[in-house]
């Protein structure tokens, strides 16, 4: 397969974890917690896995991998996983996510740019 | 002034989004109707995501702007995509594209394909790809006149089967598929733990980062696509890649030392492809393949470095043939037999026997040959 086309299944888990990301900060910044807590749950699951290099999940590897070559600073997924999880988060878990999800849009730019080989 | 744009540009968004919906013929045939509707109901996902971006008075505030202008980034890229590609290729639909759509609903069929089949574009610019989530397969504009390059649909039909969820069916795939992506990962770290102990060369540490990246981005990927084709259409496979690989590849012993490489090294991808047909028993074109193959490295001059042979074990590159090959039964894919009636697999290895026996008067049968198969498929598919 060409360039347009590998880079498309991998721009689509982008998308998707850029997309929990933001529903969950917008939970957490407007304090409807309550609302979707299955989405905090399906996030804090997720990025316990991202943190376990033993983990046999195909899109935790994957994920691992990339926000270890896109992350500039300090990032533990795990920490931020077992707050959304416990339902303890404050500005510190904000923040972490804010990182996050800065560094999923600079994925989804660059990978949209390479799909269109600009 | 964010919240000022954004409300103008949306509404404006809405509007182009609307305008694509009415870009869908209304009359294209009903292998179309899977490509329309599912560009419809994106679209449409897209102008409720808008909307809601509009008029929901949580981002009436400063505060929601970055996750408002994210979104809005997003579904402007989804609403680009669609238009420049799902929504042109039924806008642009022609005989050619029907006659390849019949052709691929006949490969599906002859191999008892497990997914939906993917409407196929002559619209590529940029050689055979797949958008799985689209379900669009893209072709170069002629390539329906010409056969060797044709059992690359094989590979792009594989994609799909590895990225649909919650499928019980292709599960065994899936299966398959993560553990060797993990054993991959596991082999390069343990890689990484070692240099890391031999005292950290800075070069390495880039390098082996870089191999990490390709393997679980991209490369495990490929080589299961490669060896589901191999199953299905079996040596034709193989010389398509020595094809594309004289026409158009790079170093075939390539190894990427900074950054991700999307393509595992062409040699690497024929060695498993061998793998792949000594494993169903071709063992005779295997041999005849491979000696091939040594005559393009030793035309091109190429030669394996060491780090081509650390970043490629041979022994992992063996685990996954067969673990892709027992995914690919255990899927209940019809796999290619020695001895195979008039398929298109049939077909298509008969036109590189053809090829090789005859290379000069090759073009002249391919002419006549192309004609006759595609002819078929579309009777083939009006007698159902």
């Amino acid at each position: 397969m060409s360039n347009p086309g590998l880079h498309s299944g991998l721009y689509s888990a982008i998308r998707g974890l850029a997309e929990l990301v933001d529903t969950v900060l917008l939970d957490l910044k407007s304090g409807l917690v309550t609302d979707r807590g299955d989405r905090r749950r399906q996030l804090g699951s997720f990025l316990i896995r991202l943190a376990d290099t033993n983990s046999r999940d195909v899109n935790s590897n994957l994920f691992r991998v990339l926000v270890r070559d896109s992350c500039k600073g300090p990032f533990n997924p795990e920490q931020v996983g077992k707050q959304l999880l416990a339902d303890d988060t404050g500005k510190e878990s904000i923040d972490t996510l804010e990182t996050l999800a800065a560094i999923l849009e600079n994925e989804r730019t660059s990978m949209l740019a390479r799909m269109r080989e600009r | 002034m964010i919240a000022q744009y954004l409300a103008g540009s949306i509404a404006q968004l809405v509007e182009r989004a609307r305008a694509m919906t009415g870009q869908i013929p209304r009359d294209l045939p009903r292998t179309y109707d899977t490509l329309a509707e599912k560009s419809r109901e994106q679209i449409n996902s897209a102008i409720a995501d808008l909307r809601w971006l509009l008029d929901d008075p949580l981002f009436a505030t400063e505060r929601f702007q970055p996750e408002r202008l994210r979104k809005f980034k997003r579904v402007v890229s989804e609403l680009d995509f669609l238009e420049t590609v799902a929504i042109a290729a039924l806008k642009k639909a022609q005989e050619e594209d029907h006659q390849l759509n019949a052709f691929l609903e006949r490969v599906c069929r002859e191999i008892d394909y497990p997914g939906v089949i993917p409407v196929v574009t002559t619209l590529s610019q940029n050689y055979f790809h797949i958008y799985p989530d689209l379900r669009l397969l893209c072709v170069p504009l002629v390539e329906g006149h010409f056969l060797l390059h044709l059992p690359d649909l094989y590979h792009e039909l594989a994609h799909p089967l590895l990225v649909e969820p919650d499928d019980p069916v292709l599960e065994p795939f899936q299966r398959r598929f993560a553990s060797c992506s993990f054993a991959c990962l596991e082999y390069v770290q343990g890689e990484q733990a070692k240099d890391e102990r031999r005292g950290r060369i800075t070069r390495n540490r880039y390098m082996l980062r870089a191999w990490e990246s390709s393997w679980a981005k991209y490369w495990v990927t490929e080589f299961f696509c490669d060896l589901f084709a191999v199953f299905c259409i079996g040596p034709a496979f193989a010389w398509s890649h020595l094809h594309l690989a004289m026409k158009r590849g790079g170093d075939p012993f390539a190894v990427p030392e900074f950054s991700a490489a999307m393509h595992p090294a062409d040699d690497a991808r024929m060695w498993v492809m061998l793998q792949g047909l000594e494993l169903m028993g071709f063992t005779e074109q295997s041999c005849r393949i491979a000696s091939a193959w040594s005559s393009v490295l030793t035309t091109l001059g190429a030669r394996a470095e060491p780090e081509y042979v650390w970043c490629y074990p041979k022994p992992l590159l063996k685990q996954m043939a067969e673990e892709a090959l027992v995914g690919t039964r255990d899927i209940h894919v019809r796999l290619l037999r020695n001895s195979e009636g008039s398929t298109v697999a049939s077909e298509l290895n008969a036109a590189w026997e053809k090829f090789w026996a005859d290379p000069a008067g090759f073009p002249a049968w391919e002419r006549a040959s192309v004609d006759r198969l595609f002819r078929s498929s579309l009777t083939e598919r009006a007698s159902q």
